[in-house]
């Protein structure tokens, strides 16, 4: 089994912390949103290193602004940095996106344009901020509602570009490909096929809004059915990827997230060979 | 600006404008079809940027909001996403200047205890995530010699800060934060200490004329010498020395105080 495989996490909320520090939930390891930690003490920092202490952690970024044309903010790099030297994350992940120009943030995961200059762009500020963080980045994939009349090639065909171009790996949001798929009426089926498995170190699963001419990612609401179809092919063409649920809104209590990371359990049970990370049967190549 | 990102930087400016200031000039490079038009697809970011931000505004503001009422409230957070983009990379800033556009607001500066209310809780989220220091113990006190006191300086815990208001703004946020009918407004200057306590929870209370006087010394950097002028200054001679004394207890045994320390103590590892 390759040794990136962490099983089966959720995202890192503060509606949380105390229970996972009292409870110890059956979870393999947490994800933390890396601004939210980028404060100098206090409760955040506190709990941060506890629950730290007890579970494997990856860090997931929203404003690194890959893909703006401003120019890269040094000091959101170090700040970044510092906070992975403190958590010691298994890896570090953003989105492929910009997320703001000029010195204005948007506070959203804007699309960009498919275009060879866009891939230009990206791969070469992905580099550098690979060289600063001494580390392989991992880019996820954002749900988009909007494409761009220039874009040159489909949204899987830039990513994977952008990938191979930059050398980094990717974040695959499952959810996001369905949303995405739905408002630009592509095949998700045909996302997931191009895409190289050895690029894939880590899955998002995450709820939406379905407003019928069009769906939101809301991360407000359950994993829908076509989702978890979804994450079935994934697996099977990828293998043992880390997985975790995303919930951002609407935020139930702790027991009910995790019965919903057991479904995801249950689903890797039934498609691959083993499911725990470390349990791997002798000579099985997997991923 | 390259010629390899020109189009790119357009388009993102245009998107910018579009978040901004509402105009529609990227709907020419957007595609719509059957389901949304260009303009449709283009207005779900637009929706999401001022929503996303009302959010920010209303979780870190629910006393004011409280205060204001919807329709004041709604007017505020339109004409602050109008006025104020962000520039912070998290949304825990974003709100930071708040306050002064309260202040200056046109309409909103006719009520000089609304900024009051928005510093205030501004300072309760600084006291929240301050930087972690350790805090002094009274045995600090008994191992400095006598002959040393005049030159000791005094670092409080980052956390401690002081707001100084003019009206009774915070007894209007203590009723409201309580559920309780708020207080008429008067005019009413006071000055209050906002701190993180040891269980990690933020905490205030008034502080005398002379323990702000105090507390301004100290974080000039001032030494004992001077405080103990500013006290004899407020109380007499005779008293000052067991007021000082009494005021360090009281912001020992509250965990204001970081370090005491002169020019030849050893820098402190900041261990929590």
């Amino acid at each position: 089994m390759n040794d990136h495989f962490l099983g089966f996490g959720l995202g890192l909320r503060t509606q949380h912390f105390n229970d996972v520090l009292e409870n110890r939930p059956d979870v393999d390891w947490f994800e933390i949103i890396s601004e939210n930690f980028m404060v100098a003490g206090g409760k955040p920092k506190y709990y941060l290193h506890a629950i730290r202490e007890q579970y494997p952690m990856v860090m997931h970024g929203v404003s690194l602004s890959i893909g703006s044309t401003d120019p890269l903010d040094k000091d959101y790099l170090q700040r970044l940095k510092r906070l992975a030297t403190e958590v010691q994350p298994r890896w570090i992940s953003d989105h492929l996106c910009w997320t703001g120009l000029d010195g204005i943030n948007s506070h959203d995961l804007l699309p960009m344009p498919y275009t060879e200059e866009a891939i230009n762009h990206v791969a070469g500020r992905i580099m550098q901020v690979q060289d600063t963080l001494g580390r392989q980045l991992l880019l996820e994939n954002v749900s988009s509602y909007i494409s761009y009349t220039e874009s040159a090639m489909s949204e899987w065909a830039f990513y994977n570009a952008v990938v191979e171009r930059a050398d980094c790996l990717m974040l695959l949001d499952i959810n996001n490909i369905y949303v995405s798929s739905r408002n630009h009426n592509f095949d998700p089926q045909a996302y997931l096929n191009t895409v190289k498995p050895e690029r894939v170190r880590q899955f998002h699963l995450a709820g939406h809004s379905d407003y019928g001419t069009h769906v939101i990612d809301t991360h407000d609401h359950d994993i829908c059915d076509p989702v978890w179809d979804l994450y079935r092919q994934a697996l099977l063409r990828f293998g043992a990827v880390s997985t975790m649920i995303e919930r951002d809104d609407n935020i139930p209590p702790l027991n009910q997230l995790v019965a919903e990371l057991q479904i995801a359990r249950d689903i890797a049970a039934g498609i691959l060979p083993f499911q725990h990370p470390g349990k791997q049967a002798p000579g099985l190549e997997v991923r | 600006m390259s010629h390899s990102k020109a189009t790119l930087h357009l388009r993102q400016r245009q998107m910018m404008s579009a978040l901004l200031t509402g105009n529609t000039a990227i709907t020419d490079h957007i595609a719509g079809d059957l389901n949304l038009t260009a303009q449709q697809r283009l207005s779900i970011y637009q929706s999401g940027y001022r929503l996303r931000l009302r959010e920010v505004i209303d979780n870190d503001h629910p006393v004011l909001g409280s205060y204001l009422g919807d329709d004041l409230f709604e007017q505020m957070v339109n004409g602050y996403i109008e006025a104020v983009p962000s520039q912070y990379r998290s949304l825990r800033h974003y709100c930071d200047p708040l306050p002064d556009y309260l202040k200056s607001d046109a309409f909103f500066s006719q009520h000089p205890h609304i900024s009051e209310l928005a510093r205030f809780e501004r300072c309760l989220l600084s006291s929240f995530d301050a930087p972690d220091r350790n805090t002094a113990s009274t045995e600090t006190l008994q191992q400095i010699p006598p002959e040393k006191w005049p030159q000791m300086q005094l670092r409080f815990h980052p956390s401690l800060q002081l707001f100084s208001s003019q009206y009774n703004a915070v007894g209007i946020w203590q009723a409201l934060k309580g559920k309780q009918t708020p207080p008429d407004l008067v005019r009413q200057p006071a000055c209050w200490a906002i701190w993180r306590n040891a269980e990690r929870l933020t905490e205030f209370r008034s502080v005398t004329r002379l323990e702000q006087g105090l507390i301004h010394c100290f974080f000039q950097g001032e030494t004992f010498s001077t405080a103990a002028e500013i006290t004899v200054a407020e109380v007499g001679e005779e008293a000052a020395a067991p007021e000082l004394l009494s005021t360090l207890c009281r912001w020992l045994d509250l965990g204001w105080i970081h370090q005491l320390y002169d020019e030849t103590t050893p820098p402190q590892l900041n261990i929590v």
